[in-house]
Order: C-alpha cells, then structure tokens, then sequence
C-alpha cells in the first residue's frame, strides 16, 4: 500500500462516484479529513498475516462463522400502492416522478 | 413512581393488577414531559400514539393473560433507525426527516407480541454514524449526568432516556460499540448479542455483516428479560440464526454466583497506553471485585486488536457506502428542492443537502477503499485483519478463558465540541468496542465506577459466540457484588 496522497483532484473523483456534489470549502474540508483517517488506516499494511492471497472472505455469510439458511419460497402480502406511493417525494398519479432521462 | 421501575418490577405489577399499562405508560410520559427536552433525547415522542399503543397492550393482556406475557405492560423507547409502523423513522437525518415507517421491525413485532408496547422514538447519531451523539441533524443528545457531556453514540438517546429512568428499556443498534459505549458513559447495562441472533428487519442499515440490535436497561435481569424476547430466527432476515440457549432469564436466577470457578481473561493490550487513568483505577478495582467473587483472572493476549479500528473504518464504511446509495430522492424520503435538474444532478444535490458532514464523509471513505485500484489493498486488507481478530478472540476463548473483561471505552465522557475537530480521536473512543463486532461475538457493558467528577465508567465482558447466557450470569454475578447499578442521575 502506497501512502495515498488526497488531493483536491481525488476528493473531487470520489464524491463523484459516491453521487455527492461539493462545494470548493467542503473539498477542501474533506481533503483534509479524509487524508488523516486513511493515513491511519494505512497501518494495515504492516500487520502480517498468513492467510494466504487466495483467502477470501464470505462476505454474504455476515459476521466470520454466521450461517444462512434458506427460507421457503412462499406469497406474502405487500404494501398496497397507496402505501407505497405516500411515501413518494414527488408524484404524478400512481406514478413516481423522476427527471426526464429520454430526449 | 417510575424513578425505580425495573422492567422485572414492571412485569410483576401488571401480573399483581396494581399497574396497567395505561397507567404506566401516562406516568413516563409525564416524567417524560420536564426531562426528555433537557437531554434532547426524543426525536419523536406522540403521547396520543404512545397511550394507544399502552392500551392495546392492555388488550392483549386482557386476552392472553399477564402471566403468558413475559413483557406484560413493559414501555420501551426504540431508537430511530428501526422501523415502527405509521411512525417517522429519520436514522437521525434530514434526509429521512418526513419518512414514514410502512412496515414493523421484527423486534417491535416481537416485543408487542410479549405484552410489551412503544412508548417513543429516540434521538441518535445520524445513520448510527457517531460516538457521541453530536451528529444527529436534530441536535444532540446531553448526558443526564451532566448536561455539558455527552452521552456516547451512537444510541445516545437510548443511554440517556434510560439513565434518566423515561422508560426501563430501550432498543439500540451496536455497528461498532453504539450500544455499549453510551451505556457506559450514562451508567447502565447495554448488551451487544452475538451477530445473528436478533433480527435486523426493519432495522436502516449501516454496516451489514456489523449491525446487532440490543437492549439497554438499568439491570443485567432485565437485559435477560428483553433478551429472551428479541433473540429468534426470522425467516426476513438470512443472517438471523436459532439461538441455542432459549431462556436466558431462568439462567440467571439458577446461577447468581457464576463467577465463582469462572475464568476471566484481562487482555493487556487494553490496559497498556491511552486509558485514562481514572477508568484505569475503575477497572483495577472491578477486577479485585470479579476476582473476590470467586472467578480466577488470566492475562491475555489479543495480537491483532490495535488494527481493529482501522479494519473497521475500511469494512463499516464500505457497507455504508453501498447501503446508503439508497438514499437518492426518488422513492422516498428528502428530494432537493431546486427545479430543473436532470437525474444525476438529482441524485447529488440531495444527497448533498440531506446527509450531514460525518456521513458525506464515510460515504466517500466506503467508495474509494472499494474503488479500482485500492480495493484490494484496503478492503481485502481489512478483510484479512478482521479474520486475524476473530482467530486471536477464538484463540483465548480455547484456552480455558470464559470471559474476556475490559473497559468499554478508554476514557470517560467528554464534553460537548470536544473531539468533533478530530475525526480520528473520535473514532479512537471506540477502540475497546469495535473487535467484538468485526469478530460477531456477544458482549455487555455493565457499570463499574464513578470519576472525580461523578461521571460514569463502564466495564465491558465478551463472550464465545452464541454464550449470552454465560455473558448475562457473569454480569449477573458482578452486579450483585457491587452498588454501581444503583447510582442515578439527578435530574
């Protein structure tokens, strides 16, 4: 692990990919706040483990040694569209409205 | 009246017919009334919907008997990030601020089905992101032992209500100490069940293979009592499992000296540098105390746990990261309200406005330890680190230790503002906490002493996997030897 130099340019790219959009003030805020917890999570790299590079976690079992057992197959009710739709920000109808994405 | 209720004591006047649960449940919500505004505890506190709520509860016992109801007119305060049917349900967020649970979580299914009824919703660190409760958008939550502290996080309004005696019980979730830690810093029990055993529907998440509901009350009985009714396999949620042991309340009562033979694992590597010295003098004392009731003390060793923070803020936030993508203004909760964006503008404009600092912050950190080219150097890392831990926590549970005992946090309470600045001291105060997590194993903090100044300081017990029973008796055990859990707050 290289030690990861956060500038404003990879502060910019990552609130990008996380749908964020930031302000010059919160860029450089994030900058210095993001620099100093990866600078300490950087400590990772020292421990050494034998674990071996093809060692991979379960990462849908949960929490190490959780189990998931199956459930049966079986109809259950939902929310009625009413329901659903109240809790909608903006509507048309029984519609969710969303910005126009089609020319 | 409510000032020394128990959910024990609770139960045993509905059972007797001196209390109903309407009439307890107007008693809370008047003491409720002149203290939950000091603390800022409550986000939602419906007193017409808390008394309709008691007097269903008051039907069903009705119905079903008290004495078939292990919860019978017991209230509870549920901490905001899990769902109750038809009440705001914010994660303590702007972004949730109007949203509107549609769909019980199964531990409110299952606490109403015991008898037991909702008495309010409680303020917390936005999206359980916090150690102090000072992330909430809606204020945060003050410590009942002294106003100018705060509680812990980030179920700080759970701790604080129940310190302060606004209900015997409430829920909180525990993603990397949120339950145990403000349990200790507000002088209470608070238990953190092994990964898996209560259900997480209806619970907003944060960290999926982290995230545990629990109970914090005033006494470890009652922490059994609730327990024995959240604990259950849930066909809802996959992780969920069928806890082996089924009565951890009887258990209790069968084993009141069950320190005596019990070995008890002190892990030096929390007792070396950054304690604070008063919560170091507490716990030297707790030890003689578990010592003195008959347990034998081994020094052990936990290699890999000074990573468990760092491992954590790469795992944590990267299931946050992909949890709260949620969020984005289209099916439910806050939309911006500036016109004419096309969708992606959208998307980051309300994200932009609906998430405070500290979660924009982990959501950023969760994308790029996921992202091309760092992923395998801190995710997998992190990864391999949490495996490390969890073997080093098996590795001395082999050696014959039944306990592990530590502090739950290394410092007591601190004041309001005082570690906001520095993300990282933050999220240091969790260091005592969070290898529980990572490794899935059970654990409680119960209180063990006072500071100078009055403050509270909390010992936390670990056990093996799926061991709540030998967890509770410990706990059990030690509160008994000791006052610590009788001490209240003047408020």
């Amino acid at each position: 692990m290289s030690k990861i130099q956060v500038d404003r340019e990879l502060v910019r790219k990552v609130a990008d990919l996380a749908q964020l959009s930031l302000s010059e003030q919160e860029i450089g805020l994030y900058q210095e706040r993001l620099s100093k917890v990866l600078s300490y999570v950087e400590q990772l790299d020292s421990v050494h483990e034998s674990l071996g590079k093809d060692w991979r976690p379960d990462t849908a079992r949960g929490a190490p040694g959780a189990s998931t057992p199956e459930r049966a197959d079986t109809v259950t009710g939902s929310l009625s569209v009413e329901e659903a739709m109240k809790q909608a920000p903006a509507r048309i109808g029984t519609a969710f409205q969303v910005p126009r994405i089609l020319e | 009246m409510t000032a020394n209720l128990t959910v024990k004591s609770i139960v045993d006047l509905v059972r007797s017919g001196k209390q109903t649960p309407t009439q307890l449940a107007a008693a809370y919500l008047d003491r409720t009334r002149s203290i939950a505004q000091k603390l800022n505890s409550h986000l939602h506190l419906d007193e017409a919907a808390a008394l309709s709520e008691a007097l269903a509860a008051e039907k069903r016992i009705h119905e079903i008997g008290a004495h078939r109801l292990p919860l019978a007119g017991v209230p509870v305060l549920v901490k905001d990030n899990i769902c109750v049917r038809g009440s705001k349900t914010t994660c303590g967020s702007k972004i949730l601020e109007n949203y509107v649970a549609t769909y019980d979580a199964t531990v409110i299914k299952r606490l109403r089905e015991a008898g037991a009824f909702v008495l309010g919703k409680l303020n917390m660190d936005e999206f359980a992101m916090g150690s102090s409760n000072e992330n909430s958008a809606f204020g945060p939550v003050r410590n009942p032992w002294n106003l100018n502290y705060v509680p812990g996080g980030s179920s700080g309004g759970s701790a604080a209500s129940v310190a302060a005696r606004l209900a015997p019980v409430a829920l909180g979730s525990d993603t990397g100490g949120s339950i145990r830690q403000p349990a200790s810093f507000c002088g209470i029990v608070g238990l953190k069940p092994t990964y898996g055993t209560v259900s997480r529907f209806g619970l907003v998440a944060f960290g999926s293979s982290l995230d545990q509901i629990g109970p914090l009350t005033t006494t470890v009985e009652d922490a059994a009592l609730v327990m024995d009714v959240l604990a259950g396999l849930d066909a809802s949620d996959s992780t969920s499992v069928q806890h082996p042991q089924s009565d951890f309340a009887r258990g209790l009562s069968e084993n009141p000296d069950a320190l005596k033979g019990m070995t008890v694992g002190i892990p030096e590597e929390f007792f070396e540098s950054g304690l604070d010295s008063e919560v170091g003098a507490c716990l030297e004392r707790a030890i003689a105390d578990v010592q003195r009731a008959g347990a034998k003390i081994k020094r052990v060793r936990l290699p890999n746990i000074s990573y468990s923070v760092a491992a954590y803020y790469v795992i944590a936030t990267a299931e946050a990261s992909a949890n709260l993508a949620r969020f984005d203004g289209i099916r439910y909760g806050y939309r911006t309200k500036e016109a004419g964006l096309g969708l992606k503008d959208l998307y980051r404009k309300t994200r932009s406005e609906g998430f405070g600092q500290e979660v924009k912050q982990r959501i950023m950190l969760g994308t790029f330890v996921l992202s091309s080219g760092y992923y395998d150097a801190f995710y997998s890392k992190a990864n391999k680190v949490r495996e490390l831990i969890s073997r080093d926590f098996d590795a001395v549970f082999d050696s014959g230790v039944d306990l592990i005992l530590t502090p739950t946090s290394p410092t007591p309470p601190f004041k309001l503002g005082e570690k906001l600045s520095d993300p990282l001291a933050m999220y240091l105060s969790d260091i005592c906490t969070i290898g529980v997590n990572l490794a899935g194993l059970p654990a409680i903090s119960v209180p063990c002493g006072r500071t100078k100044a009055g403050l509270p300081v909390g010992m936390q017990l670990i056990a093996p996997k799926f061991n709540e029973q030998t967890l509770l008796n410990g706990a059990h055990a030690y509160e008994r030897a000791t006052e610590w859990h009788k001490d209240q707050p003047a408020i």
